[in-house]
């Protein structure tokens, strides 16, 4: 064992670089492998060890007041499977703007609570930096979910601002706490305010029924809740629609770990990536080094080592690099794995201390040894092939017999392409390793580039795959508008470039469906006049509607119920049925995919009730947002139950009369129902006029900014991850490309020296060493590109239903990974330049 | 006859565990055009050495080399490529053709670094190797698949493609049968007769009979000189008795 290993020292103290390049690869294997399944591990108890220690109740159902009623209790404690079950008022909004900590408006979904109440549904530590008495001080203090902190910054004394019209209530952020049902933005905030505040928010947010129960076995919560569901149904006659939204403990616990896991399973792709660069690297050495130290080996055998003995050498000295590297590995792990886990709390919003464990990283550790062990020994097996006498006359392998490719004499222009190709096809076979080394490392580039892109700012995949208009503003207008007339008003408004009435709005409150199948599928209309003005719906397959008797579906719909393009669907709304045409799918993953897409004609004749009171209004580039948000909301956003119970009051006497005439018109049209006033006062010489169309809008969104804050976290995630993801990519490439051309060099220094002497510069052997691969790398790079592409498709089809890769983004990406690769190469290849001719020849 | 290379204090010293060895030591000497240049000496005296440094394969520790007015000796290594591919010719004792490579592939990979290929290229290429004995059945063959002989006079034909101003050669017929070196050493004075200039090391009187001009070396110092008139224009036994006795009065 002793000589073995001493021969196995000896090999990697000569080859110092290369060794500790494969080290490295080991290293960057283990420390990403161990982080995530270590990571995996640890986090799914985050959720669980939240709910134990805190949640009062493991369920809820959020149940619009409106359709709530005394008897949905009943229904629910009759099911045996469920152990207790309770409910409260509260409020909640979907799209509720805030102030964020710049003093930038955005939205997100938001409930309000007491801490009285929030003491009903979890009892949360509170933790602040501030002390009783300075939060005694704070007028509206606001504590928020710990993702308020971590994720979007807010710190105490922060100033946070709920927007309602053109008013802003001020709160000041007191602290943070573990929220169970709205933790992070992506389900919402659940804020919790002072009992003064909480009556002021009552004519802010919308009024809500927090229905919550156990259950014996957690595991039945979503059966519980699908069963209370269908029953409500029966019992009220009204499809549920999104006047129920759950939050099961199944599902918070899935939600939880949905998106680390995507973190994880990053992580681990790349870890399997470099290890499979790591396994070809070791063949490809092994080899070469077999057919270096031919004569070496032939000495050894002649000195009475056995075949078995030196193939144990080189398997041994991998297996010391290996164990190195994952020494090295182990002491990153945990530090990456801190990352991991403020990653997991942030994603999740959840925070539970959860033990680091050490399994993961020990069956890492042991599945790298184990595979670096198979592969270097079974490549060590070719000393076999070579005994003594063989192995002095350095085998055959030095002998050529073969075709002579690409002779000389046909050299076009450039004998140095002409050279590096010629060496390229002499080397084929040695290509294949470097050609699936570089296939599988551009598989994650390309991956990576994908990632980027999608997962960038811009959000640019959630708006594609929403199936819906992510205008810059989306206005609801109250139900006596003409909301054709104000979208033309609001089209002559300066900076806007476009106009759009639909249907569709973020207050799902106000929601209205249609039915199919018996009333067994429901569908939520979108309805626009012209298809082809929208910007963010487009059709997957087939076309838009055009025609009163066309629709499209979602792909998730017509997946669910095996529609086609061309097949009929009868819908039902209000006892009428109409027939629509499938003209198309849409990738729509929001609202569950009941997305269901007809002309405003198609609506009116399925459904006169339903108006369209959705105006999208697309600014242009440069057109000042919040400046015209204010023009907006002044000219047709007075909040009617703002003014109605504040009034408001001015310093002039034109002021105070309108505004006590704005306070009048809303009370009129708040008590009484009035659509339309106007009032005239004569003030001296001065007449002073007025109508109630500055009451037009119901609510405004800014959807852009609802899906940012949603998503931004886990875009941001997703987003630093593919970066990090294509940095290790661009490192392992760099790494792969060193050893081989470290390894071509050394075997071919007699070659390069000879070459030399005839007069090629050093910068041509160069060119010509790197352009060797390039065959393999544009190859690889093609085919790895097009495999992304594939497997990224079908990947996101499982996740979204539908994607579609920026090929564009694909095609530079690969021109960029071909240009990286010469350019390791080319500088791998530089170490030509340190050895001089006369070494390089005689060696 | 004018000086094409010429040395200023030419010192070469190599690093042998951390002590320093003075191979060529402050030497000052001359090749002139058309020669036939033998540098000769007993092992270790530095010959090949001298021979790298004046073909700018290797550079100076210390002092110049002049190729006519320039002094090669500051060039880069890639100056030196293009000054290598564009002066000299080489032929070596191991002959160093490339494995991978046809006969013919292997003296065009030497003439295309510097000649554009056409068919006057490939015929002057043919005629070259024809020249030298080497028939057109052999150019197709791997190096592997040739006497050592036949490859010494590829690699002769390699050196001369580009019609190199000197073509420096280190112990040419040192691996080869002595008829084989005969055939290259005829080949060898062909091509100085027809003009070219050549340097030589070798340690065998036979081969260095074919000089005119004898620089003996010790210890990486020229001791001695001999001049001779050109190779067959003279009679061989007093050609070899003079060289014999200059060899001898240098400790040969």
């Amino acid at each position: 064992m002793q000589k073995i290993l001493r021969i196995s020292l000896a090999n990697i103290r000569k080859h110092k670089t290369q060794s500790a390049l494969l080290g490295l690869l080991i290293t960057l294997c283990m420390a990403i492998a161990a982080t995530a399944l270590a990571g995996q591990y640890d986090l799914k108890d985050i959720f669980p060890t939240f709910a134990d220690k805190y949640a009062v109740h493991k369920n809820a159902v959020f149940i619009n007041s409106d359709y709530f009623n005394d008897g949905f209790m009943d229904i629910l404690r009759e099911d045996g499977r469920v152990t207790d079950a309770e409910y409260m008022d509260f409020l909640y909004s979907t799209g509720t703007k805030y102030l964020d900590k710049d003093g930038k408006d955005n939205a997100l979904y938001m409930s309000a609570v007491t801490r009285e109440m929030e003491h009903r549904i979890e009892h949360s530590d509170i933790a602040t930096s501030l002390s009783q008495t300075e939060i005694a001080a704070i007028e509206h203090p606001v504590y928020l979910p710990y993702n308020a902190n971590t994720a979007m910054g807010f710190r105490e004394g922060d100033s946070f601002g709920i927007i309602c019209g053109t008013k802003v209530y001020p709160f000041t952020v007191a602290g943070f706490y573990g929220s169970m049902f709205m933790p992070e933005s992506n389900n919402g905030f659940q804020i919790i305010v002072s009992e003064e505040d909480y009556v002021t928010m009552m004519s802010v947010l919308g009024h809500w029924k927090l229905v919550m129960f156990d259950c014996v076995d957690t595991n039945e919560s979503e059966n519980i809740y699908l069963d209370f569901k269908n029953r409500i149904e029966e019992y009220t006659g009204k499809d549920a629609g999104m006047q129920m939204l759950p939050f099961y403990y199944s599902t918070l616990e899935t939600n939880s770990m949905r998106f680390v896991s995507v973190v994880t399973y990053i992580m681990l792709v790349m870890a399997v990536i470099v290890l499979i660069a790591a396994a070809i690297m070791i063949r490809f050495r092994i080899k070469n080094d077999i057919e270096e130290q031919i004569q070496s080996i032939g000495v050894l055998e002649a000195l009475g080592y056995t075949s078995k003995d030196i193939s144990l050498a080189y398997t041994a000295e991998y297996m010391i690099i290996s164990l190195a590297g994952i020494a090295a590995g182990t002491a990153f792990t945990p530090l990456l794995l801190n990352i991991l886990h403020s990653t997991g709390e942030n994603l999740s919003g959840y925070r539970a201390d959860t033990a680091a464990a050490v399994l993961p990283v020990v069956l890492t550790a042991l599945a790298i040894l184990l595979l670096v062990f198979m592969v270097a020994f079974i490549g060590a097996g070719a000393v076999k092939r070579y005994p003594p006498v063989t192995a002095f006359r350095k085998g055959i392998a030095a002998h050529h017999f073969g075709k002579n490719v690409l002779p000389l004499k046909n050299t076009g222009k450039n004998i140095h392409v002409r050279l590096a190709m010629k060496g390229f096809l002499q080397n084929i076979r040695h290509n294949i390793g470097i050609t699936v080394c570089i296939l599988v490392t551009s598989i994650a580039a390309a991956a990576g580039i994908i990632m980027v892109e999608s997962f960038g700012s811009d959000l640019s995949i959630a708006r594609k795959m929403a199936g819906f208009e992510f205008s810059d503003y989306n206005i609801t207008t109250v139900d006596y508008a003409d909301t054709d007339a104000l979208a033309e008003e609001i089209r002559q408004l300066p900076g806007v470039r476009k106009v759009l009435v639909g249907t569709f709005s973020l207050d799902i409150s106000s929601w209205d469906y249609l039915y199919a199948y018996e009333r067994t599928a429901t569908l939520l209309p979108v309805a626009y006049e012209d298809y082809g003005e929208c910007e963010d719906i487009s059709p997957s397959e087939g076309r838009l509607p055009e025609h009163a008797n066309e629709a499209a579906v979602s792909m998730t719909f017509a997946s669910k119920h095996g529609l086609k393009v061309g097949d009929n669907i009868t819908v039902e709304k209000n006892g009428v049925r109409k027939n629509f045409l499938i003209t198309g799918k849409v990738t729509a993953v929001a609202a569950d995919g009941m997305g269901f897409y007809i002309t405003r004609e198609g609506l009116h004749n399925i459904a006169p009730a339903i108006n369209c009171h959705a105006i999208d209004i697309y600014l242009e580039d440069d057109t000042d947002r919040e400046a015209f948000n204010d023009l907006l909301l002044e000219r047709y956003g007075k909040s009617i139950s703002d003014t109605a119970k504040d009034g408001t009051s001015g310093d002039t006497a034109e002021e105070r009369i309108r505004a006590e005439a704005e306070k009048q018109i809303a009370e009129l049209m708040k008590t009484h129902g009035v659509t339309h006033l106007e009032y005239t006062v004569r003030l001296g010489d001065k007449i002073i006029s007025g109508t109630s169309g500055s009451f037009l809008i119901k609510s405004e969104q800014n959807l852009n900014k609802v899906l940012l804050t949603q998503m931004g976290g886990l875009f941001r995630t997703l987003h630093i991850s593919a970066l990090a993801f294509t940095a290790i990519t661009a490192v392992v490439v760099c790494i792969i490309i060193s050893i081989l051309m470290e390894q071509t060099v050394r075997r071919q220094r007699r070659e390069l020296g000879i070459m030399l002497s005839m007069g090629y510069t050093s910068k041509e052997l160069m060119f010509q060493l790197a352009m060797r691969i390039m065959p393999a790398v544009i190859t690889a790079v093609i085919l790895g590109s097009a495999a992304s592409v594939f497997l990224f498709t079908e990947l996101m089809k499982v996740l979204f239903g539908e994607f579609n890769v920026n090929i564009p983004t694909v095609v530079i990406s690969g021109i960029v990974m071909t240009l990286f690769c010469f350019g390791c190469a080319y500088i791998g290849a530089g170490r030509i330049k340190k050895i001089s001719v006369t070494e390089l020849m005689t060696e | 006859m004018e000086a094409i290379l010429r040395t200023e204090k030419l010192c070469k010293s190599f690093s042998n565990g951390g002590l320093q060895q003075h191979i060529i030591k402050n030497l000052d000497m001359e090749i002139r055009e058309k020669d036939f240049t033998v540098i000769m000496g007993a092992s270790g005296s530095g010959k090949s050495t001298l021979l790298y440094a004046l073909s700018g394969m290797d550079t100076p520790t210390l002092g110049s080399v002049y190729f006519g007015d320039k002094d090669i000796s500051k060039y880069s290594n890639d100056r030196l490529a293009v000054f290598r591919r564009e002066n000299c010719g080489f032929v070596f004792q191991s002959i160093y053709l490339l494995e991978n490579m046809t006969v013919f592939d292997n003296i065009m990979t030497g003439a295309l670094v510097i000649q554009k290929n056409s068919p006057a290229l490939v015929e002057k290429v043919g005629e070259l190797l024809k020249k030298v004995g080497i028939g057109e059945n052999l150019w197709d063959k791997y190096p592997n698949q040739l006497s050592g002989g036949e490859c010494q006079r590829v690699g002769i034909v390699r050196a001369i493609i580009n019609d190199p101003k000197i073509l420096f050669a280190d112990e040419p017929t040192g691996a080869l049968n002595s008829a084989s070196s005969r055939d290259v050493l005829d080949i060898f004075t062909e091509l100085n007769k027809n003009g070219q200039s050549i340097v030589m090391v070798t340690h065998d009187i036979k081969t260095a009979l074919r000089g005119n001009r004898v620089i003996y070396l010790r210890d990486g110092a020229v001791i001695g000189e001999h001049q001779m008139p050109a190779y067959g224009t003279d009679d061989i036994k007093s050609r070899q008795e003079g060289l014999q006795r200059f060899l001898d009065d240098m400790g040969w």
